[in-house]
């Protein structure tokens, strides 16, 4: 087996992580594990990021030689800058490096999906979108159970939550 | 519910120090700080003091300093007061505003555009994350956030992205640090996706046995579980280092005694001291309180570990040449006179 690092040398070191209940398996050669560790053992939280995003480049199949190469359109950040610092230029950046940075936030929170609270103003949808996916959620139950009468209230109100969301699209 | 949670929680202030929430928020349209145009971040500071000194909204008011205004000391008094950060004393255009109790405090321009703080005595994540919350909502009055659907609140560091919350408390385990049972807590917390560190003082060695615990992760999650997350984990360990303080006194009481009374008997006589010794007594002297082996004020010590840091200290003493102040002793005559009162 080929070193996940470098790719040239044969992989003599086998590390299994756990990290936010996700097990992973990390093969590197005596160099590289022994940047690894280096990298590692005193934590600090740009160099964190760093790792994190290495270990993106290296184990992932997708090509991501073309994105590197991004700038930010609205704040002119580069790839190499955001992994030095581990900090974004803007909120545009997280849409121009998402194919690069999507894997890592998910490994570093162990979730990809915001739950918490919305903004006041500007997040009508997304609030008339959550409660879509409970009142699917609430239908599923209700025809689990033969509630046939809850079920087709649940539908109207499903129907007419959808019609919001799409009049608040074109509005 | 929120009143009789507030006087639930508040009755673990034997352990808990205080209890803090802290919510990271950007402005939509303008480059996070450090690619931020001067003129853009005066704007923003003179948005956020628009909303919260706007007459409606009956809050109680807020002082306002900018990094530009202040000496290098007060600089580390807020930190030491975890008021701002050392981060933020490094940004040219940042300020804070500073409620007048010093309970809540808004800075502007430091790694994010706005970070609302509050921290509150003893036991009160909830208390403290309404405060949080309803100062958010009147900012927002006036700014629009930076907010996606998938990643909620978008934050310069992408570990604070998702809900920008971190909520935190200062516990004191002096039975857990003597035990060494620390180093073993801490790697069962990261499991949990909790992180524990000591508040002064880098790395392990915590100075005056105080630890903060807080949520790791920020996305994903809800806000209300983030605080009971920390709730359930810090009770925990709280029950545990009461169990252990016990325990000692029950099998070990004159060992115990005299280092509690050795401790007091040091700061009571002191004539210099520094920082990390002052911590290391103090801390058995809050523990001596807490078993009732000595008559102090609890509240009292607990303000003590804060001023005798070296920049609160400092500023106690009003004037420019703070290079010719002996600060060791001024910090053992400080010690000497808040606690000889009482003994």
């Amino acid at each position: 087996m080929l070193c996940q690092n470098c790719n040239e040398r044969a992989a003599s070191i086998h590390i299994t992580k756990i990290m936010s209940g996700e097990k992973r398996e990390i093969h590197l050669c005596d160099q590289c594990s022994a940047l690894h560790e280096m990298f590692n053992s005193s934590f600090n939280f740009q160099g964190f990021i760093a790792n994190l995003l290495d270990l993106e480049e290296n184990t992932h199949a997708v090509d991501y030689s073309h994105s590197m190469e991004y700038h930010c359109p609205q704040c002119g950040m580069d790839y190499d800058t955001f992994k030095k610092h581990g900090k974004f230029g803007c909120e545009k950046c997280y849409e121009t490096f998402s194919l690069l940075i999507n894997p890592m936030i998910q490994r570093m929170h162990g979730k990809e999906q915001h739950i918490g609270k919305i903004v006041k103003y500007g997040g009508e949808n997304i609030r008339l979108k959550r409660e879509l996916t409970s009142l699917h959620g609430n239908l599923s139950l209700a025809i689990e159970k033969e509630e046939y009468e809850k079920a087709a209230l649940l539908r109207d109100q499903i129907k007419i939550l959808k019609e919001q969301i799409k009049d608040n699209i074109k509005s | 519910m929120g009143c009789n949670m507030s006087k639930n929680e508040y009755k673990e202030k034997d352990i808990v120090i205080s209890s803090r929430v802290r919510l990271a928020r950007n402005i939509r349209n303008l480059p996070f700080p450090i690619y931020l145009q001067s003129d853009s971040a005066k704007d923003i500071v003179e948005v956020v003091e628009k909303s919260i000194n706007d007459k409606n909204n009956n809050l109680t008011p807020f002082n306002k300093i900018k990094v530009e205004d202040i000496t290098a000391n007060n600089k580390k008094m807020l930190v030491e007061k975890h008021l701002t950060s050392p981060e933020w004393g490094r940004n040219d255009h940042a300020a804070v505003f500073i409620r007048e109790d010093e309970r809540v405090s808004i800075m502007v321009n430091e790694e994010d555009h706005i970070r609302i703080q509050c921290i509150l005595d003893g036991f009160q994540l909830n208390y403290a994350y309404d405060i949080a919350n309803e100062i958010d909502d009147l900012l927002e009055e006036e700014i629009r956030y930076a907010f996606d659907e998938k990643y909620g609140y978008l934050t310069a560091c992408p570990s604070n992205v998702g809900t920008g919350m971190r909520a935190s408390v200062m516990l004191h385990l002096p039975s857990l640090t003597l035990s060494n049972q620390m180093n073993n807590l801490m790697q069962t917390l990261a499991r949990f996706g909790i992180t524990i560190r000591g508040i002064y003082g880098e790395g392990t060695q915590a100075m005056g046995d105080l630890y903060q615990i807080s949520n790791q992760t920020t996305l994903g999650i809800k806000e209300q579980d983030i605080i009971s997350n920390i709730h359930s984990v810090a009770k925990e360990i709280i029950k545990r280092e009461r169990d252990l303080r016990y325990e000692v006194l029950n099998n070990n009481k004159t060992y115990l005694e005299d280092k509690i009374f050795r401790a007091l008997g040091t700061l009571t006589n002191a004539r210099t001291i520094s920082v990390e010794e002052s911590m290391k007594l103090i801390s058995l002297v809050r523990l001596g309180t807490d078993l009732e082996l000595i008559d102090q004020d609890i509240k009292k010590i607990n303000d003590l570990m804060i001023t005798i840091q070296p920049g609160i200290l400092l500023s106690l003493y009003d004037t420019a040449d703070l290079q010719s102040f002996d600060v060791d002793k001024l910090r053992a005559n400080f010690i000497r006179k808040s606690l000889i009162k009482n003994t």
